[in-house]
C-alpha cells in the first residue's frame, strides 16, 4: 500500500473497523513511514479530543416544562436513587421478617386444641395467664423458626464461598425488594 | 455511557403508564440530547427549546419505539430531525458537501478562532474548533466521538447509507485536524 491508501485507512484504524489483512498491512506501514504516523497520531489527537468534549447541562426546569408542555402532572422523584433502594431494601426485609412470624404463628396455632377456646371464654382470668404464656410460647416459637431457616440456609450453603454465599443472599434481596417496588409503586396521575 | 438496557426497561414502564419512568429517561439523556443539538446550532435557549421538543415528539411516539435499537440513538434520531427543520426554518445553511471546504455562511457561530486562540484551553479550543465546520459534519464528530455510536447507529440515526456515514465522517474528522494543525493542537 502508498501512503495515499494509508491514510484512507487510517481514518477506518480509527474507528477500528479494519480486518485482520488491511490491519496487519497499515501496521507493517507504520513502521516504515514517519509521515503516516504522524498523521495517524494528529488523527488520534482529533478523536480523544472530540471524545473529551463537555456535555452541556441543559436548565434546572428542563424535565418539568417538557411535562407542562405534554399536560403531564410533574412529580419529580424526593429521593435520590441509592435512598429509594435503601429504603425499598429495609421494608423487603422487614417483610420477610413480618412472613416468618406469619408462618411461626400459624404453626403454632395449628397445635392448639379447639375446646381450650371455651375453657378461656369462661374463665377470664386464667385467659389472661394463659394468653401471656401463649405469647412466650409464640416467641420461642418464631425464635425456632428463624433459627430452622437460619439454618436451612446454612445447610444449604454449607461448603460454599463467601462469594457464592453473598450472591445468593444478593439475589434473594434482589427479588424481594424488586416485588416490594412493584407493589409500593405510587399511580401515576394525568391532567 | 449509561447502560442502555435500562432505557430499555424504563420505556417499557412509560407505556404502563409510569411517568416517573419518563423523568428518569429525561434525566438520564438530556445531557447527551442537548449538548448535540446545541453544538449543531449554537443557542442555547433555542438548543433547550429543541432537546424538550424532541423528548416531547419521543413521549408521544414511545409505541413505535424498537428495544433491539439503544433508545438514545433512536432519541438522536429524533434530534436530529427536529434540528434539521429548525435550522430550514431558518434558512441557515446545513450542508452542501461540495463545498465542505468553504466556510460556514452562518451568521451564528463565531468565525475569530484564530483571534482567541491565546486565551483558549485545548477543549474550548476544539469546541471552536468545531464551530466553524457545517452543523452535519459537527454532528456526525459528536456521534461518533462523543456518543461512541457506531456506524450503522449513525446511519440510522441521520437516515443515511454506512457507506455515506463514513465518507462523511472521514472529511469531516480531516478537515477539523486540519483547522487544529493550523492553531497547532495537533502536530
Amino acid at each position: 500500500m502508498d501512503c495515499t491508501e494509508i491514510k484512507i485507512n487510517l481514518q477506518a484504524l480509527i474507528d477500528n473497523i479494519l480486518i485482520k489483512d488491511e490491519l496487519q498491512s497499515v501496521k507493517a506501514h507504520l513502521k516504515t513511514c514517519p509521515a503516516c504516523r504522524s498523521e495517524l497520531n494528529a488523527l488520534r489527537s482529533v478523536a480523544d479530543g472530540l471524545a473529551g468534549l463537555t456535555l452541556y447541562e441543559p436548565s434546572k426546569d428542563f424535565n418539568r416544562t417538557v411535562f407542562t408542555r405534554l399536560g403531564l402532572e410533574y412529580q419529580p422523584s424526593l429521593f435520590p436513587g441509592w435512598l429509594s433502594w435503601s429504603v425499598a431494601g429495609s421494608l423487603s426485609l422487614l417483610l420477610s421478617w413480618l412472613a416468618a412470624i406469619a408462618v411461626g404463628l400459624s404453626l403454632t396455632a395449628y397445635a392448639m386444641k379447639p375446646y381450650k377456646v371455651l375453657f378461656w371464654l369462661q374463665h377470664p382470668g386464667k385467659t389472661i395467664s394463659d394468653v401471656q404464656m401463649a405469647l412466650v410460647k409464640i416467641g420461642f416459637a418464631i425464635n425456632d423458626t428463624v433459627g430452622f431457616l437460619a439454618n436451612l440456609l446454612g445447610f444449604l450453603l454449607k461448603g460454599s464461598s463467601l462469594p457464592a454465599q453473598l450472591a445468593v443472599a444478593s439475589i434473594v434481596a434482589f427479588a424481594i425488594i424488586s416485588i416490594t417496588i412493584r407493589f409500593l409503586r405510587p399511580q401515576p396521575k394525568y391532567h | 455511557m449509561e447502560n442502555r438496557s435500562d432505557d430499555a426497561l424504563l420505556v417499557r414502564q412509560c407505556l404502563d403508564g409510569d411517568n416517573q419512568a419518563f423523568d428518569r429517561l429525561i434525566s438520564r439523556n438530556k445531557r447527551q440530547v442537548f449538548s448535540l443539538i446545541y453544538r449543531m446550532i449554537k443557542n442555547p435557549a433555542d438548543a433547550e427549546d429543541l432537546a424538550q421538543e424532541s423528548f416531547i415528539k419521543a413521549f408521544r411516539n414511545l409505541a413505535s419505539y424498537d428495544p433491539s435499537y439503544p433508545f438514545i440513538t433512536w432519541l438522536f434520531k429524533i434530534a436530529h430531525n427536529t434540528t434539521i427543520d429548525f435550522l430550514r426554518a431558518n434558512k441557515t445553511t446545513i450542508l452542501s458537501l461540495d463545498n465542505e471546504e468553504s466556510s460556514i455562511q452562518d451568521e451564528c457561530f463565531d468565525q475569530s478562532l484564530e483571534e482567541s486562540i491565546d486565551s483558549l484551553s485545548d477543549k474550548s479550543m476544539i469546541d471552536k474548533a468545531l464551530t466553524t465546520l457545517p452543523p452535519t459534519y459537527r454532528e456526525i464528530l459528536i456521534l461518533r466521538h462523543q456518543q461512541e455510536l457506531t456506524y450503522a447507529e449513525i446511519a440510522d440515526t441521520l437516515d443515511i447509507p454506512e457507506g455515506t456515514v463514513k465518507i462523511r465522517l472521514f472529511r469531516a474528522r480531516n478537515l477539523l485536524k486540519g483547522k487544529l494543525l493550523n492553531l497547532g493542537y495537533v502536530q
